[in-house]
C-alpha cells in the first residue's frame, strides 16, 4: 500500500506542540480512542517527541526545552487501524519559526521544497486567541482615539496592544518602517498557503484539515459555534480565500482541545489527573465531538 | 528560470544527493523558482584554505516576492491568468495609495458586499501601503509613504462575485507617482511614458477633495484634471476605448460645502468636454478613509469604484497557450 506523506504548518504559537506531545503520548499508549497507531520506531530521533509527551501526560507546559535546530525536522510513522494504510506525519519545525522566516526570507530550503513537493494533505494549526489573528484597521484606530481622547494606539510591536499616551513616550527610530512582524496572522495564512499553490507541481487540490486549537475555551466562550463558523469570523482574509480557492484546496474545519485543562487551574488539573491520557483530549469536526485526536490526520488519509 | 550553479559533483543540494536525474529535471522543469547557492559561505571557505572540510553550500528555492510588480514583473500573474488592468492616476496626496490599501483592509475584515478575496500575488505590497496608512492617520505630522515610483506599480488581486463562482477575477490596481502626473499634463515626453495606460480595463482619476473646499484652490485642481485628461486624448494616450472616471476622494470633506454644486463643477464641464472622445466616463464620490465614521463608513464609494473595474465589456480569454506555464495552478480554477 503507498505510503502517505502528512506535513504540519503553523505560524508560532499556534497550538501545534500540545497537539503533536498529546498524539504521540497517546500514540505510544496505543489509545483505545484513537484511529491511528504506531506504525515504527525503527527510525528517526524520537527525543523531542518524548521528552514533551512526559511534559504533557505530567501536565506541564510543553515549553521550549530544546533549540529549534536541536530538534530539527521531525517524523512520526503511523498507520491507520481500519485501513491499514500506513502514513507519515512530517512536521518540519515545532516553534513555527520556519514559517515565520518563509514569509520574510521568501525561501525554502531545497530539503523543505522537496517535502512539501512529496505533501499533498497538511494540517494547518490556527490560535483563535492569537492577538495578531487580523491587523487593525484603520477604523480600530479611528475609533480607538474617538473614544479614548489623549490615548493613541501603539504602532509598533503586538498590533492589538494598546498604550496610554504618556507609556508610549517617543517612537522608536525605524517604528516608521514596516517589517513582517506588522503583518497579520491571517495574510501570512493565506501566503503560506500560496507558496504551496505557486511553488509546487500537483495535479489535485491539495487536502488541508485546518484545526482550532484550544477548542476547549472556545465552545465555553461561544456556545454552540462550529470550527469554520470561529474561522469565518476571526480569520476573515483567510476564510475568504479558502472558499474561493475549493478547487484547489479541500478544507475540512477541526476544533480540538488537546491541552485539556488550564495548567494554571488547580481544581481542573487534579480532576483531569484521574482520567486516562485520552480522556483529556476534545476533537470537534463540526458535527461530532470525540476523543480520537487523530481525527483530522485519519481524514487527510482518507 | 532556473541557475543551477553547483560546484559539486553530482547533484547534491542541501546536503542531501538527488536520488536520481529525474528528480533534478523535475527542479529544472519548474518555470518560476529559482535554485539560489548562498555564495556568502563559499567565499568565505575560499578565503580561509585552513578550513579542511568544505561546507556544502545551502541551495534555496525562491518564493515569489510578494511585493509591488514593476511594468517588466507583471508577467508573473499575466501569464497565469487573464487581468483587468486598472490605473489610478491623481496628483501627489490625492488618495490614491489610500483607496489601495483600504481595499486591503476591509477585505482583512469581511467580504465587501458581495466581492470575496481571492488572493494576491503581491500581499506585502498592500501590507507596506495598508501599514503606512496607519501610520499617517494616527500621526499628523507623518509625511506618509505616498507612492514615489515614478514608474508604474501594480497590486494584484483576485476576487470572486461568489464563492461558487466558477473563475476570479483578476485585477492588476497601478499607481504611480503624483509628480509624474503632474509634469506629464504639461511635457509631452512624460505623458509618453504613461502610454501604458492606453491597455487599461480602466482609468481611475482622483481630484484630491481637499482642494474643492477652498474656493481659492478649487478651480486649479478641477483645470488640472481638465489639462491632464485633455493632454492625454490629445497625444492619443487615451480615447475613444478608454473607461474613465473622474473620482473626488476625501468625500466627506467636501460634502455639504456651502457653494460647492457637483454638478456644475464636474459632471456637466467634463460630460461636455470629453464624454464624446472616451468610450465611457463615470463620476464618483469617495471617502476611502473618513475623518470619522458617524456619517460615512469606512471605503465610502469603494463598492461603486469595484462595480466599474468589474463591468465586463467583453469575455476575457485565458492567457495565451505560450504564456501558460505547465503548473497545477492553471489546470484548477483560482
Amino acid at each position: 500500500m503507498p505510503e502517505q506523506n502528512i506535513s504540519i504548518i503553523g505560524l508560532p504559537a499556534s497550538g501545534k506542540t500540545t497537539y503533536i506531545a498529546a498524539l504521540w503520548a497517546l500514540m505510544i499508549n496505543n489509545s483505545a480512542h484513537c484511529s491511528l497507531q504506531l506504525h515504527s520506531l525503527k527510525e528517526g530521533n524520537q527525543e523531542y517527541l518524548n521528552k514533551i509527551s512526559e511534559d504533557w501526560l505530567s501536565f506541564l507546559e510543553v515549553g521550549r526545552t530544546m533549540l529549534a535546530k536541536e530538534v530539527g525536522e521531525v517524523v512520526m510513522n503511523l498507520k491507520n487501524k481500519a485501513s491499514g494504510t500506513i502514513l507519515t506525519l512530517n512536521i518540519p519545525d515545532f516553534y513555527g519559526e520556519l514559517f515565520d522566516a518563509h514569509f520574510q526570507d521568501r525561501e525554502w530550503s531545497e530539503e523543505y521544497f522537496m517535502l512539501m513537493q512529496n505533501s499533498k494533505e497538511f494540517i494547518v494549526f490556527l490560535d483563535p486567541y492569537a492577538e495578531n489573528n487580523i491587523a487593525p484597521t484603520i477604523m480600530d484606530e479611528r475609533q480607538f482615539m474617538e473614544d479614548f481622547e489623549g490615548m493613541e494606539p501603539v504602532l509598533v510591536g503586538k498590533s492589538v496592544g494598546r498604550k496610554k499616551k504618556e507609556e508610549v513616550g517617543s517612537a522608536p527610530a525605524n517604528s516608521n518602517l514596516y517589517k513582517h512582524i506588522n503583518t497579520s496572522n491571517q495574510v501570512k495564512l493565506v501566503e503560506i498557503l500560496q507558496y504551496l499553490i505557486y511553488t509546487l507541481t500537483n495535479e489535485t487540490a491539495f487536502k488541508i484539515a485546518l484545526v482550532v486549537s484550544k477548542w476547549d475555551k472556545v465552545a465555553v466562550n461561544h456556545k454552540g459555534i462550529k470550527p469554520e463558523q470561529l474561522v469565518k469570523s476571526n480569520l476573515p482574509l483567510l476564510y475568504q480565500f479558502l472558499s474561493c480557492n475549493q478547487h484547489v484546496f479541500n478544507v475540512k474545519y477541526f476544533g480540538i482541545s488537546a491541552q485539556g485543562v488550564d495548567y494554571g487551574d488547580k481544581k481542573g488539573v487534579s480532576e483531569f489527573a484521574n482520567k486516562l491520557p485520552e480522556d483529556r483530549v476534545e476533537v470537534f469536526d463540526g458535527t461530532i465531538l470525540s476523543k480520537d485526536i487523530a481525527t483530522p490526520i485519519t481524514w487527510l488519509s482518507e | 528560470m532556473v541557475s543551477t550553479n553547483d560546484t559539486n559533483e553530482g547533484n547534491v543540494v542541501g546536503g542531501k544527493e538527488l536520488q536520481n536525474s529525474k528528480e533534478v529535471e523535475k527542479l529544472d522543469q519548474a518555470p518560476d523558482f529559482y535554485l539560489d547557492e548562498d555564495d556568502s559561505e563559499a567565499d568565505e571557505e575560499s578565503q580561509n584554505e585552513n578550513i579542511e572540510v568544505a561546507k556544502i553550500p545551502v541551495k534555496t528555492v525562491s518564493l515569489f516576492k510578494g511585493e509591488e510588480l514593476k511594468v517588466a514583473e507583471i508577467t508573473e500573474v499575466t501569464y497565469r491568468f487573464p487581468v483587468f488592468k486598472i490605473y489610478i492616476l491623481g496628483e501627489h496626496d490625492s488618495g490614491k495609495t489610500t483607496i489601495l490599501a483600504t481595499l486591503f483592509e476591509i477585505f482583512q475584515a469581511a467580504p465587501f458586499y458581495d466581492y470575496h478575496y481571492a488572493g494576491s500575488l503581491t500581499q506585502i505590497g498592500f501590507e507596506r501601503r495598508c501599514f503606512y496608512s496607519r501610520l499617517a492617520s494616527g500621526n499628523d505630522d507623518f509625511d506618509t509613504e505616498r507612492t514615489k515610483a515614478e514608474e508604474f506599480r501594480f497590486l494584484h488581486l483576485a476576487l470572486k462575485k461568489s464563492y461558487l463562482e466558477k473563475k476570479a477575477t483578476h485585477l492588476l490596481l497601478s499607481d504611480i507617482a503624483g509628480e509624474k502626473i503632474r509634469r506629464a499634463k504639461g511635457n509631452s515626453e512624460d505623458m509618453k511614458d504613461l502610454s501604458i495606460i492606453s491597455d487599461s480595463h480602466h482609468i481611475s482619476f482622483i481630484i484630491d477633495g481637499e482642494k474643492l473646499i477652498e474656493i481659492k484652490t478649487r478651480q486649479a485642481a478641477l483645470t488640472q484634471a481638465k489639462t491632464f485628461i485633455r493632454k492625454a486624448i490629445d497625444e492619443k494616450i487615451i480615447g475613444e476605448k478608454t473607461r474613465l472616471a473622474i473620482i473626488v476622494s476625501k468625500w466627506d470633506l467636501v460634502e455639504g460645502v456651502e457653494g460647492f454644486d457637483y454638478n456644475q463643477l464636474l459632471v456637466t464641464p467634463f460630460t461636455r468636454d470629453f464624454a464624446a472622445r472616451l468610450n465611457e466616463l463615470d463620476f464618483l464620490k469617495i471617502a476611502a478613509r473618513p475623518e470619522n465614521f458617524k456619517v460615512f463608513k469606512l471605503g465610502h464609494g469603494l463598492f461603486d469604484l469595484l462595480n466599474l473595474w468589474f463591468k465586463f465589456e467583453k469575455k476575457m480569454d485565458d492567457p495565451s497557450p505560450e504564456e501558460m506555464s505547465s503548473r497545477m495552478i492553471n489546470n484548477l480554477i483560482f
